[in-house]
């Protein structure tokens, strides 16, 4: 968008305030005659909002996805509430199609063969990144104690014990702001291939240690209840089920693909508002049922660039819909309300995600540009930390409530900064085609990194 | 569960049904048939598999696909491909499908006059929604039965011309009748008079069609169009529906506006036709499942009645076209029988009325408009290809054409 000239912005500006306005006057004018007509048109307006923003702070080098969460969070119920609560409810469908869709493509991104050569980077990144970040971040918000009123009456044992399931939601990260931020950017290195493979292998380890996690931490919540492999249980049947689901899947896009191969975009549609359904009545992981129907696309047969075509024909919609209702979703006045804790907590995070990646990099022998950045794509958080937060409200009614208000303000912070700094470092390190533009472009001067 | 599996194999099923009908070359899927009586087997009114609260809660696909064909038609209103279409084209397919529109309403007007004795032709407000909503959705020549002349059996000549011509110029007949039907509900009138609601409708695309043309202007990227083009149409119509508006007016208006004031009118009519396959074959499968046969009490003569308006006036429309172009001589009476072929706008209106008025005017209006299309499948497709062949444009029967795909829009 750098492009674009000041008339051009003065335009989007303008249309901008202008439909705000019509919408507000709408709204005043009169109640919906028709129910649902406010969430078709709120669609409508997150979807021009969205775009129009990301074009607006694309000028000042700030990410498309930012602009996508700006508009949402402007329009949400807690500031011009020209998006309702209903509306944003409604939308859940939609989203859940939107992030599907986002899943499919990340799983068809990951090739076998980078896997392979970058497995190194990637052993030394998911030990670092999951273990002492977790328990550092932990100790964090055990010590954030007296900024966090539910914390203050938990007992010792109990505060461990949340603690330790903060530390699992630190280490979830957000594959849907890291593919948003790629395809913008349309990113190639090293930083790009890392982050992708990392954000979503982590769904994966993520599960696992959230099992293992709630295994010892139960106790400690609930005195009297005894050591529980329970959850592996559980765990079993939602990787099993979740992986064998996603191989058939993709299998059958494979086939899809090969034998019809029309009306691709259609099919992947339906599959995306049906199967999200279904998955959710089978207490699967749909995100990972999507990821790994991708990857069997990508790596078990010819068909990936067909089908990665197919998603990347939606444009930016996708990513506008999914990131301009969680815009919207954002509680602010909760996040007013707790904002020094969150900024604590998301800070401690980012910091120690940050000296992990500088320690995994060293350790694994990479490149300068990936012990310097190799964080940024980390940071962002989105719908699976919400996902285990809510999971943690449902199992521990006594302290969930305020764990889970904690969660969404710390995870609004990091879905704002997150993909600021992810696209920060792609342009630093010269891996966006606009920083790859710049060095080809004659007088340029090298990228930082 | 099981519903939503089923769901998936349904849509999996109508699919791969409609390709294989169209690879065989024995059929099309001009007018979305395969959907809509996949939807209709599968709804509440036959296997159930489709309930209820499911085709409820599919609600807003089966919006966004009204919003987007009002876009796609507004755009293309006018043009076929990147030609315009001629004048004397023009006028034939709008006057003939003004008249075939207002005779199918008043048909309907006789025969809910006829079954309720004592009230008077078209006085009652629901009567006069149910017969201008019957009248829109049964008035135009669907387009895509033309594209398919053109597009899969490769015919290609003045009679293919023209058919798509009055194809594409006929749109404007069943806009407006669905406009007059949604101002004139009572339910609205407490908000927006009848003539401030027209007008207000106009504004409402107008205002979105210019401020969309500034957008593209500025920036004419792919994601910023797909942005751009599904907000407005979704904002025209969300808003529409909000003050009581018609449900298509607003997007059509919008349309035809971005196609006159952008300088990328080309590329976004390409862009509307590629999207318009994706997006409206799922609310058809809807539409089939939100038929009810028992929406109304007289339904079967109601639609029966519009069905034999629309045919007679679309016959006699032929033979005006058949004395004005000696392209459409050479078709014989299959051109003229070719006009009454229906499709995805006509289903589209019935699906806003549906929407709109739910329960008997609502339910009738869908439940004619899927009649009507399924009625032009059998007979329309059948009689545009003997009249392309009779008039030398057809050649032998065409191999599978893998560019044109089935469907709509195609």
């Amino acid at each position: 968008m750098s492009g674009l000239s000041r008339r051009s912005l003065r335009v989007e500006a303008l249309a901008l305030v202008l439909l705000g306005a019509v919408m507000a006057a709408a709204q005043r004018v009169t109640p919906p005659i028709v129910p649902g007509a406010a969430t078709i048109a709120a669609v409508g307006f997150l979807l021009i909002g969205g775009t129009l923003a990301a074009s607006l702070l694309e000028v000042v080098g700030l990410p498309h996805l930012t602009g996508y969460i700006l508009a949402g969070a402007v329009a949400g119920p807690d500031l011009l509430g020209l998006v309702g609560h209903e509306a944003v409810a409604d939308l859940a469908p939609v989203n859940a199609l939107a992030l599907s869709l986002i899943a499919l493509a990340g799983g068809a991104e990951l090739r076998l063969d980078g896997l392979r050569r970058g497995l190194r980077s990637l052993a030394w990144a998911t030990l670092l990144h999951s273990v002492p970040v977790m328990l550092l971040t932990a100790a964090v918000f055990a010590a954030a104690r007296p900024l966090v009123p539910f914390l203050r009456e938990l007992p010792p044992a109990a505060l461990a014990g949340a603690a330790l399931l903060w530390g699992v939601l630190a280490i979830t990260r957000s594959p849907g702001a890291c593919l948003g931020v790629l395809s913008q950017t349309r990113a190639r290195g090293p930083l790009a291939s890392f982050s992708l493979n990392f954000v979503m292998s982590s769904d994966l380890v993520v599960v696992v240690v959230l099992a293992l996690v709630l295994t010892v931490a139960r106790p400690l919540l609930e005195p009297g209840t005894s050591l529980s492999l329970d959850a592996f249980a559980d765990l079993g049947h939602e990787l099993l089920g979740s992986v064998s689901l996603g191989v058939t899947l993709g299998l059958g896009l494979v086939a899809y693909l090969r034998f019809v191969g029309r009306q691709l975009l259609l099919v992947l549609v339906a599959l995306g508002l049906v199967l999200t359904n279904v998955i959710d009545y089978l207490r699967l992981d749909w995100l990972l049922i999507f990821l790994v129907a991708g990857f069997v696309v990508q790596n078990l047969s010819r068909q990936g660039p067909k089908l990665l075509h197919a998603v990347e024909g939606t444009g930016e919609v996708v990513y506008v819909v999914f990131f301009a209702t969680a815009g919207a979703h954002l509680d602010l006045p909760l996040l007013a309300r707790l904002w020094p804790a969150a900024l604590l907590l998301a800070g401690a995070r980012a910091a120690f995600t940050a000296a992990a990646g500088v320690a995994s990099a060293r350790l694994a022998g990479d490149p300068p540009a990936l012990r310097r950045w190799g964080f940024a794509g980390l940071v962002s958080q989105a719908g699976l930390a919400l996902g285990i937060a809510a999971r943690v409200a449902e199992a521990f009614p006594a302290f969930g409530a305020g764990f889970a208000a904690l969660a969404v303000a710390v995870v609004a912070v990091n879905e704002v900064a997150g993909p600021i700094l992810f696209k920060l470092a792609l342009d630093r390190t010269g891996e966006s085609a606009a920083a790859e533009a710049e060095a080809a472009a004659p007088g340029a001067t090298a990228p930082a990194a | 569960m099981r519903i939503l599996a089923l769901l998936l194999a349904l849509l999996a099923a109508s699919y791969l049904g409609g390709a294989l009908v169209s690879r065989r070359g024995r059929g099309t899927l001009a007018s979305g048939a395969p959907w809509l009586v996949a939807g209709a087997i599968f709804g509440p009114q036959a296997l159930g598999v489709l309930d209820g609260p499911l085709v409820a809660a599919f609600r807003l696909i089966a919006a966004v696909a009204v919003g987007w064909m009002a876009l796609a038609v507004g755009l293309e209103f006018g043009w076929v491909g990147e030609r315009r279409v001629r004048t004397g084209a023009f006028a034939a397919g709008t006057l003939g499908s003004l008249a075939c529109g207002l005779a199918v309403a008043a048909a309907v007007g006789g025969v809910l006059a006829w079954a309720e004795p004592g009230t008077g032709f078209l006085s009652p407000p629901d009567h006069l929604v149910l017969a201008l909503g019957t009248g829109a959705a049964l008035a135009d020549t669907s387009r895509d039965l033309l594209r398919w002349g053109i597009g899969v059996a490769g015919a290609k000549g003045p009679l293919a011309d023209l058919l798509a011509e009055l194809g594409d110029a006929d749109d404007l007949a069943p806009i407006a009748l669905a406009a007059a039907a949604f101002a004139l509900a009572p339910e609205g009138a407490a908000v927006l008079a009848p003539g401030v609601r027209l007008a207000a409708e106009a504004g409402l695309g107008l205002a979105l069609g210019g401020m969309a043309a500034a957008l593209l202007g500025a920036d004419f990227r792919r994601n910023t169009v797909l942005g751009v083009l599904f907000g407005t149409s979704l904002v025209a119509l969300g808003l529409a529906a909000q003050l009581g508006l018609s449900w298509i007016g607003a997007g059509f208006v919008l349309g035809c506006v971005l196609s006159l004031a952008s300088r990328h009118g080309a590329e976004l009519r390409a862009l509307a036709l590629d999207i318009e396959r994706p997006v409206v074959l799922p609310a058809l499968v809807l539409a089939g499942a939100m038929v009810d046969p028992l929406a109304h009490p007289r339904l079967v003569a109601i639609v029966g009645a519009a069905l034999a308006a629309r045919l007679l006036v679309k016959l006699v429309q032929g033979a005006v076209v058949a004395a004005a172009w000696p392209a459409a001589r050479r078709g014989g009476a299959a051109a003229a029988a070719a006009l009454a072929a229906g499709g995805p706008l006509g289903v589209m209106v019935g699906v806003a009325f549906a929407l709109r008025f739910p329960g008997g005017v609502g339910g009738t209006v869908l439940a004619a408009a899927v009649a009507s299309a399924l009625a032009g499948e059998l007979v329309a497709t059948p009689a545009a290809r003997v009249a392309l062949r009779r008039a030398g444009e057809l050649g032998d029967e065409p191999e599978a054409a893998p560019a044109a795909a089935p469907g709509v829009g195609a």
